[in-house]
């Protein structure tokens, strides 16, 4: 199994038993643990990894922070607006982008969505010089 | 089989690998969070003077942190390539600095945490976000964070989150401090001096919990970003472009073009959660990243018109609310620097003597880091880096003063982001300093600078802990105030720093007659108390209130007493509820004409 399919499914069971703790409104430090872990770092780690670039392991922390709390104040945000609060619901959305963005990192979807991120930069170039 | 002979010459090959130097630091960073760690037990914050917090810390808690702050001078300057080591010097210093008062005080600081602690809970339990309620409704993506994080964590507060906040975001702000400075320089040890310029420098206390503490975590990422993957050098011939000539950077790595997308993807979507959860932070990222464009650096051109896109599409629909009922205020105040200086400097060096001292170790540090920036700079020019990019950058927020006085902080928020640059220049100009010979010749200069500054640190960061600090008394208080005033009563305290609000935020009504009690004149509280005859009204008086008038005002012992026995006196006011530290007052009957 290659280091990309481990951290796949370390991101999968991670998000799994965040969800478990939260909807059994489970408490305590295991509860606190997961939660912060998952929301933290999961999502941005699953979609920074997708671009493969080369960078320190800090760098990586630091992208992997920023992007995670880009998410997740993004979905508590849209079901704020949307006026149908539940944690649970955020959480799930939180929890549908890292699964959306381990399956893109599959071999076959990396491919394709690289290829469609190089045409929509192309057509982007010619709006500003780059 | 090895003989005892191959084993000894093994142990001495092992030996002579041995670096003294680090053993020493590791040693020195255990030893020091281990002292730091005892001498937080010698701390009692309830005899605090009005120089705050340093004026309880007992001497092993100076030490412990001189003993990290000697320690990495000298491994950032011999050894600037032990990066985890280096890191861990610096991961202890924040703990050391940041997580103090989380530790040793009763109950949750600042009274602003306790504001944005009950705004998470008018989201939480409306379960929407109505921006008429106030601007913070209009900015509420730090809010709608905090509430998914609160329940995730299965909290039953927000409050429980916010003494954890500076240490939180202090570490939060060091991989994007890093990726900045490797990326504008291949200088090592000005990255490592810088990086802790930077933390004994960010003293000014944003980092509460609060949109602007997270939002500021995230202009240094799209900051480290921009600079490490979208530099561009502009051409030498031209006037303007001599003088931004990279000379000792790395240069941006070689990116395909779904790599660029993908990271510009992320600098958007960076960029746009600080435009729906700060006021501030985005026209601060719009203001650097069109600075960077016009001085040809940046090789994204037309991201500074992108960032102006997604800003103004939310300005205009989603604040409207907001703006509505401020525009004219708003517009009115574009440009106005007298004002501005005025909220923000003069309005400011006010209250007591001891008060007076932090106001001027504030001012003198301030100045001194800028000056040694100039310093680094002029350094930089004469030894041939003639790049003025950063030093350009250390000055592109000062022009957030023309925008407006931003309620008296607009000077520390264009410190707070002008602070990596001039940390980095600050750097330049004391590491490369010559003066002493021996092998720890960058290394004096390097700790006498630190230390300075981290004793500036400890005044300047804590100076108004005696306000800022809750006790457990006071806690209770206001929980009982809760109980005691109904849902549509008015809360009348007498300092703006009341420990409220952090409950049924849009459930009640609140007022602050600070100038009537440095006036002495009760009639003007009652008036303001009794305004709404119809409406019940209860007074606050707290010792974190009374300690803000002492500190910002300079109200005496003895006029603070005055006051109070009047108040008590008055026979429209009734005491419902005392402890030591607050004291609970109905307004009854109408109030005076």
């Amino acid at each position: 199994m290659t280091d990309r399919a481990r951290l796949s499914i370390g991101l999968l069971l991670l998000a799994g038993a965040t969800e478990l703790v939260v909807f059994s409104d489970g408490h305590g430090p295991i509860r606190l643990a997961l939660a912060l872990a998952f929301l933290f770092f999961a999502p941005g780690w699953a979609l920074v990894r997708l671009i493969d670039l080369e960078m320190t392991p800090m760098s990586r922390i630091g992208m992997a922070l920023g992007v995670s709390i880009a998410v997740d104040m993004a979905a508590a945000s849209i079901i704020l607006y949307a006026h149908i609060w539940s944690t649970e619901l955020a959480l799930t959305l939180v929890v549908g982008v890292v699964v959306l963005a381990v399956l893109l990192d599959l071999p076959p979807s990396r491919r394709s969505i690289q290829g469609a991120a190089e045409r929509v930069w192309a057509g982007l170039s010619g709006l500003g010089r780059t | 089989m090895s003989t005892p002979a191959a084993a000894r010459s093994r142990t001495r090959i092992a030996v002579a690998h041995v670096d003294l130097i680090e053993v020493a630091a590791m040693v020195a960073v255990v030893a020091a969070v281990g002292i730091w760690t005892v001498s937080l037990g010698g701390i009692d914050v309830l005899r605090m003077s009005d120089l705050g917090l340093v004026s309880v810390l007992p001497p092993l808690f100076l030490g412990s942190v001189a003993l990290i702050t000697i320690s990495y001078s000298v491994v950032a300057t011999t050894r600037p390539d032990r990066r985890w080591l280096l890191i861990a010097h610096i991961v202890a210093l924040v703990v050391m600095l940041f997580a103090v008062t989380a530790i040793v005080e009763p109950a949750p600081r600042f009274s602003v945490s306790w504001r944005h602690a009950g705004i998470i809970e008018v989201l939480t339990r409306t379960g929407h976000i109505d921006p008429s309620i106030d601007a913070y409704f209009s900015w509420p993506g730090f809010f709608a964070l905090g509430a998914l994080l609160t329940k995730a964590l299965g909290l039953s507060s927000a409050l429980e989150l916010t003494p954890w906040a500076p240490l939180a975001f202090n570490l939060m702000y060091l991989p994007a401090v890093l990726m900045i400075f490797e990326a504008i320089t291949t200088n090592r040890r000005i990255v490592w001096v810088g990086a802790w310029i930077f933390f004994v420098g960010n003293w000014i206390g944003q980092d509460y919990f609060s949109p602007q503490g997270l939002d500021y975590f995230l202009y240094l990422l799209v900051l480290g970003l921009l600079l490490t993957w979208f530099k561009s050098v502009p051409p030498a011939d031209g006037r303007i472009g001599s003088w931004f000539q990279p000379v000792d950077e790395p240069a941006s790595p070689v990116l395909r073009a779904f790599q660029r997308a993908a990271l510009m993807a992320i600098v958007v979507l960076l960029f746009a959660s600080t435009v729906y959860s700060h006021q501030l932070t985005p026209f601060a990222l719009l203001g650097i990243a069109t600075t960077l464009v016009i001085v040809r650096r940046l090789s994204t051109t037309g991201l500074p018109i992108l960032m102006g896109v997604v800003l103004g599409t939310w300005l205009s629909y989603m604040t409207v609310n907001y703006l509505s009922g401020h525009i004219s205020q708003l517009i009115a105040r574009i440009g106005n620097v007298d004002t501005t200086v005025t909220a923000n400097l003069t309005d400011r060096i006010r209250g007591s003597s001891l008060h007076l001292v932090v106001l001027a170790v504030r001012l003198g540090t301030t100045a001194g880091l800028f000056l040694l920036a100039f310093l680094g700079t002029l350094r930089r020019i004469f030894g041939g880096r003639r790049d003025l990019t950063w030093p350009i950058l250390t000055i592109a927020p000062f022009g957030l003063l023309l925008l407006q006085d931003y309620g008296g902080e607009m000077l520390l928020r264009v410190y707070l982001f002008s602070l990596p640059f001039a940390a980095f220049l600050a750097a330049s100009a004391i590491v490369e300093w010559r003066a002493m010979g021996g092998p720890m010749r960058r290394a004096i200069p390097v700790a006498g600078l630190t230390l300075l500054l981290l004793a500036t640190f400890l005044v300047n960061r804590y100076g108004n802990e005696r306000m800022d600090l809750a006790t457990a008394d006071e806690a209770s208080g206001m929980n009982q105030l809760y109980q005691i005033a109904p849902k549509d009563s008015l809360l009348v305290a007498i300092a703006d720093n009341a420990f409220w609000k952090d409950r049924d935020y849009e459930l009640y009504h609140y007022a602050v007659v600070t100038e009537a009690v440095v006036n002495d004149d009760i009639r003007a509280i009652l008036a303001r108390a009794r305004r709404d005859p119809l409406r019940r009204s209860f007074i606050i008086l707290s010792r974190a209130q009374r300690a803000q008038l002492e500190l910002q005002y300079g109200v005496t012992d003895a006029a603070w007493a005055r006051f109070e026995a009047t108040l008590r006196a008055t026979p429209s006011v009734q005491l419902l509820y005392s402890n030591p530290d607050v004291e609970i007052f109905e307004a009854i009957g109408r109030g005076p004409a």
